[in-house]
């Protein structure tokens, strides 16, 4: 039988009669006043979709046939390393806080996907990728120590108002964050010359962009609780 | 009087404009960008509309869909590849005007024509929308009811070449709907609710963390079937004059009014969309200049009339679907589908509540729509220049920064809790990959959407409609307006099973 049958039908056959079971077997929703009253309870739609789902996809499972074209194993490779980072980052971001985390996966998906189907040279990937995460983490330790004391002296009144402002402490980041890459951008990253280098560059400098902007844009002007992680100062 | 006031008031800061200006140009680089989509787009946003108040939130996302919908003329023009299905039609005269080197004129005149169509269908928006929404005052539970499933059978109907896979997917997203607690008695429902009824997922599947997962996440994994394939660089960089000749644009009057009618008409019919629209303003603007007596080139010989006919439609199609969905939350496509999920998510249930209780917000969409599709002309007639830069963009590139957004996104609804965060984390990557396998055999990812933001109401109204009929469907069966939703969707499933089995007849 291998081969010979779809396997997204198949599956969501099996998963529409374990739905169905479920719902059957599971406790009625129904209020004791509603049953009085005529409601159907909270299982019949449910079941009726149950139903549809199981024999629509059995359906589409005897009438269809696989067409023979497979991912090829360069794109299956893509596809499993896209996969596993994307659940290592969704498992360890509580842990690990979002600027290491979503440095480490932009810039592995940056190096990876511009590299496809070239020749790799791994030891310099991941010494290009350390030093990503390096840079990126100090210039956001140096970002959250200015825009903190900035605001410290806005509060205590040694510099004007404004500074205490959480939205202008965010233009602040922002322009530091233009800053900073222009500054990497014209210094360290002109040193790296080479076809390698090249892609490591600009994977790295896109990551520390993204990353720090992201943190500003969500963080500083929107507030939200991003996961700090080892990060928490 | 005193609604438009308060209305005007809820958009006149400067965030607003602000926001709507740059949900503008984000939405003409995703609609530019081919792969990225006014949908994906609208999904990716969400988050950040939440964050923001209400006028200004909607005003966001309404930016982004005119703007992604304008620019998706750019790679037509310069690429002779549509940005999506909306500007199919714009492609053959763009690209002869590319080669003939009128670029320019051909993005200046798209621009223009985009405007006219956003902003003259904004006039029927607010004419129409109103009315509408007045008769939603005869529904009943059982109206409602019947109302939620013709607009799941229109999706299911028109989002893909296969009813059944459409009608599945819309029952899926039902499904998932039903996950959540019983609406009557508000009893959990999620499986292993001794588990999962401690965590977020007792409140079934976030609804934002879906959204994202199915169009953003999916999208990444989509695309890399395309990484290995060599990318289009020749783009035209020498565009010319931007401006097309005023005395050119007024000739063509009659094209933009039957193109302005055409896709308002079209889009305010749910499931319809532009794709039909276009090419029915661009037959329409051919029987024009036929008469026109050599005054007018015919579209198709690369001139402006073959640009400016599509690209009015397109756009007006986004003010006419808009009035379903604002007036009964029924979408005309997928991108309305899920602006009616992010209005929802914003507080927002599209009715004849929102025009009946909150008639300054409904005031302030349209005047944030009017600003959207004028920030949306300016920024693409500043930037049109750039326009070949942005797309040597490579989808390698862009596509990791989408990933990080897809799962910025729900991580930002979930306020300080980090461990909720955490919980929508894994619900939108469990879509991402739903959504991809589904896109992999030809299932349509609209109708799981509009099921599950329909569910919820789908089956209250109809439990409400059983109980009042008794415990029988007496009160479907005796509403004539019932009946008629049940003859449209009777209709639409015909005419759709017509229409493949014609396709297969004169495929064999």
């Amino acid at each position: 039988m291998k081969g010979k049958i779809k396997l997204m039908p198949a599956v969501m056959t099996v998963l529409s009669a374990m739905y169905f079971i479920y719902v059957l077997t599971s406790e009625d929703t129904i209020l004791a006043a509603d049953a009085v009253g005529g409601d159907p309870g909270g299982k019949v739609l449910p079941m009726v979709m149950a139903v549809f789902l199981f024999f629509g996809f059995l359906y589409i499972t005897v009438k269809e046939r696989p067409d023979g074209e497979k991912m090829d194993p360069g794109t299956r490779r893509l596809f499993l390393i896209t996969l596993g980072l994307s659940v290592l980052y969704v498992l360890l971001i509580r842990y690990a806080g979002f600027v290491i985390l979503s440095t480490v996966l932009l810039y592995s998906l940056e190096y990876i996907y511009t590299t496809a189907g070239e020749a790799r040279d791994k030891k310099t990937a991941v010494r290009g990728g350390a030093g990503t995460l390096g840079i990126t983490v100090a210039a956001f330790f140096v970002m959250r120590m200015i825009t903190r004391n900035l605001m410290i002296l806005g509060r205590s009144g040694v510099l004007p108002g404004i500074f205490a402002a959480a939205a202008f402490e965010g233009c602040i980041s922002l322009v530091y964050v233009a800053a900073v890459t222009f500054v990497l951008n014209r210094t360290l990253c002109r040193r790296l010359t080479g076809e390698k280098l090249v892609r490591i560059k600009q994977a790295g400098l896109l990551t520390l962009t993204t990353v720090l902007f992201l943190y500003v844009i969500f963080k500083q002007f929107f507030s939200v609780n991003l996961a700090a992680g080892i990060l928490n100062f | 009087m005193s609604d438009f006031i308060a209305g005007v008031g809820l958009v006149a800061h400067v965030s607003t404009f602000l926001w709507c200006g740059f949900g503008a140009a984000l939405g003409v680089i995703l609609g530019a960008l081919p792969g990225l989509t006014a949908t994906m787009g609208i999904a990716l946003v969400i988050p950040i509309s939440y964050q923001l108040d209400t006028a200004t939130g909607i005003g966001l996302l309404l930016a982004v869909y005119c703007g992604a919908v304008c620019g998706a003329s750019i790679p037509a023009i310069l690429l002779g590849i549509p940005g999506n299905p909306n500007a199919i039609a714009t492609t053959e005269d763009g690209q002869l005007m590319t080669k003939k080197g009128l670029a320019g004129q051909a993005l200046g005149g798209a621009v223009i024509a985009s405007m006219i169509g956003g902003l003259g269908s904004e006039i029927f928006l607010i004419f129409f929308s109103p009315l509408v929404a007045r008769m939603t005052l005869a529904f009943g539970p059982a109206e409602k009811c019947t109302l939620a499933l013709v607009g799941l059978v229109i999706i299911a109907a028109v989002s893909g070449d296969d009813l059944l896979k459409g009608l599945l997917m819309g029952a899926l997203g039902f499904v998932f709907a039903f996950l959540g607690p019983d609406p009557m008695s508000g009893r959990l429902r999620i499986p292993f609710a001794s588990v999962l009824g401690k965590t977020p997922f007792a409140n079934g599947l976030d609804m934002t963390s879906t959204l994202i997962g199915l169009y953003g996440v999916s999208q990444v994994f989509f695309e890399l079937d395309n990484f290995r394939k060599p990318q289009n660089t020749n783009v035209c960089t020498d565009i010319g004059k931007v401006f097309p000749p005023f005395k050119k644009v007024l000739s063509m009057w009659k094209i933009i009014l039957s193109s302005l009618g055409i896709g308002t008409l079209i889009g305010s019919i749910p499931g319809t969309g532009a794709s039909i629209a276009v090419f029915m303003s661009r037959n329409a603007a051919a029987g024009i200049c036929e008469h026109s007596k050599g005054k007018l080139d015919k579209p198709g010989t690369g001139c402006l009339e073959g640009v400016f006919a599509p690209e009015v439609a397109n756009n007006a199609v986004t003010g006419g679907a808009l009035i379903p969905a604002l007036s009964l939350g029924i979408p005309g496509d997928s991108a309305t589908a899920v602006l009616i999920g992010a209005l929802m998510i914003n507080g927002i249930t599209p009715g004849f509540a929102l025009f009946s209780q909150n008639m300054p917000l409904v005031y302030s969409i349209f005047i944030t729509l009017l600003i959207s599709n004028i920030f949306m002309g300016v920024f693409q007639l500043a930037g049109v220049r750039w326009y070949p830069r942005i797309l040597l963009i490579s989808q390698k590139v862009l596509m990791p920064v989408v990933l990080i957004l897809s799962f910025l996104g729900p991580y930002a609804l979930a306020g300080s809790s980090v461990s909720k965060g955490v919980y929508f984390l894994g619900t939108a990557l469990g879509m991402g990959i739903l959504g991809y396998f589904m896109k992999k055999n030809n299932y349509p990812v609209a109708p799981v959407v509009l099921g599950l933001i329909l569910g919820e109401m789908f089956e209250e109204q109809f439990r409400r409609g059983m109980k009042l009929g008794g415990g029988t469907f007496s009160r479907f069966y005796t509403s004539p307006i019932c009946w008629f939703f049940i003859a449209l969707v009777v209709l639409i499933v015909g005419s759709v099973v017509l229409k493949s089995r014609k396709k297969e007849k004169s495929n064999a």
